[in-house]
């Protein structure tokens, strides 16, 4: 007994010393996590409560009139509009083909890889440049898309609708029409995207045991449709929800294309108008720091909830 | 095996599309000017010889270069003897459109301060 009363507070300055040098060990990537993450965080919240402008040396705060101005006039309704366009047409797109494309190539042999190199092609291009490239290809005269559809007018294929306009009076401008800009942008998002996703879902599927297929089959699993149902699906299950949430963190992102093609004013009637250019066009262009910081606020929130539903599906949903 | 086929087919149907702009710009750096506004030409152009204008505008004659000249072109006004070293100047910038696009890819793409120079 009275050794333990001579060796308790013993132990207790080790714990105490221990957790002393975990707090030194910590504080360096703590305070750059502060100083990096949190930070900027932080002062975009403040400056979203004011009329700041760079260069100004006072600054006039102005409460929730920036927020009170992002729900209440057309240019952010259109903003709002183009961005959940843009993350609800390309998220699922680009989360379906990369799937589709992953277990296609996972059936076959060795040539997959070629599809593999094939589609993970636009994920290493520059979509800058990528943009240039679809600015000639959808230009309204010499394009290739509008070439191409041309090449329909007179055959069995006009008709279709779309066709049959098109061939009696003029194809879309594409990049000029307010009513095609934002699917414009859309189909390049799922074009450079989904063979991200299907390298992500490729790897998920590497995890899928054989023993799992043997096992569904002899369970009465016969078909593939089955058989993707009851065992794919479920396996996939984390890699889905990762995909799903990368995807959507970068559609809310949308920026280089809109910015290549119409780099004064987020496309025809800001059709275009996505958050990130906003911002963009707001804090940096305009040099209007309150807006844009209350924008990237708005964005941060709608980020983090997409982050916190990950964390919870992975946590509670997605375990087998 | 119709599957299979039917899995190629969805697959190179992907192909095309995802390749489809790396063929053009692949295509539109073979070809000059000219050619991609008209749409023609095939993959790699006709590689016709063009006139390379940023040099012919490098050799653009100024007083000097007259006076030196004029030697050369006896009888003949400035403006004439200026027309004439522009012509020549044409003359000696000639190039097939590969050769120009690759050139000034890696002559000017790098745009440091040599571009405000010219």
């Amino acid at each position: 007994m009275a050794i333990d009363e001579t060796h308790t507070p013993n132990v207790v300055s080790a714990e105490t010393a221990q957790h002393r040098t975990a707090l030194w060990l910590t504080a360096p990537a703590l305070c750059l996590m502060i100083l990096i993450l949190l930070v900027p965080v932080v002062i975009a919240g403040i400056l979203s409560f004011t009329d700041y402008s760079l260069g100004n040396d006072t600054f006039n705060w102005v409460g929730a009139k920036n927020y009170d101005r992002l729900f209440s006039r057309s240019t952010y309704e259109k903003m709002f509009i183009a961005t959940f366009t843009y993350v609800v047409t390309v998220v699922p797109l680009s989360v379906g083909l990369g799937l589709g494309a992953a277990l296609l190539i996972n059936s076959m042999g060795r040539i997959g890889d070629i599809y593999k190199t094939i589609y993970f092609l636009p994920v290493m291009a520059t979509l800058l440049a990528m943009a240039i490239a679809w600015e000639f290809m959808l230009h309204p005269s010499i394009g290739m898309v509008n070439r191409t559809l041309e090449m329909s007018c007179g055959t069995v294929l006009e008709f279709i609708p779309f066709l049959k306009n098109g061939c009696a009076e003029r194809f879309p401008l594409w990049l000029g029409d307010r009513d095609y800009a934002i699917w414009v942008i859309c189909f390049i998002g799922v074009w450079q995207g989904f063979g991200f996703n299907m390298v992500l879902d490729l790897a998920g599927l590497t995890g899928v045991h054989r023993e799992l297929y043997h096992a569904a089959e002899m369970d009465g699993a016969k078909s593939a449709w089955e058989r993707f149902r009851l065992v794919t699906w479920p396996a996939l299950g984390p890699t889905t929800v990762f995909v799903v949430t990368i995807s959507c963190i970068r559609a809310f992102q949308v920026f280089d294309t809109i910015e290549a093609f119409w780099p004064q004013g987020g496309g025809p009637n800001k059709s275009t108008y996505v958050m990130m250019f906003a911002i963009f066009e707001k804090g940096i262009q305009q040099n209007l720091i309150g807006i844009g910081s209350a924008i990237t606020v708005l964005f941060l929130v709608f980020v983090m909830f997409l982050t916190l539903i990950q964390r919870w599906l992975v946590e509670r949903k997605v375990h087998y | 095996m119709t599957r299979d086929l039917w899995k190629h087919l969805i697959l190179i149907f992907g192909a095309l599309v995802v390749i489809a702009p790396f063929y053009m710009m692949i295509s539109y750096s073979f070809k000059s000017p000219g050619e991609i506004d008209r749409g023609e030409g095939g993959f790699f152009g006709r590689q016709k010889m063009m006139v390379d204008e940023r040099c012919v505008k490098l050799r653009d004659p100024d007083r000097d270069d007259v006076a030196t000249a004029s030697p050369r072109f006896p009888n003949q006004t400035d403006r004439q003897i200026r027309d004439a070293l522009v012509a020549e100047a044409v003359a000696d910038c000639p190039m097939r459109p590969i050769v120009f696009n690759y050139t000034k890819a890696f002559t000017e793409a790098p745009c440091f301060a040599t571009c405000s120079t010219v």
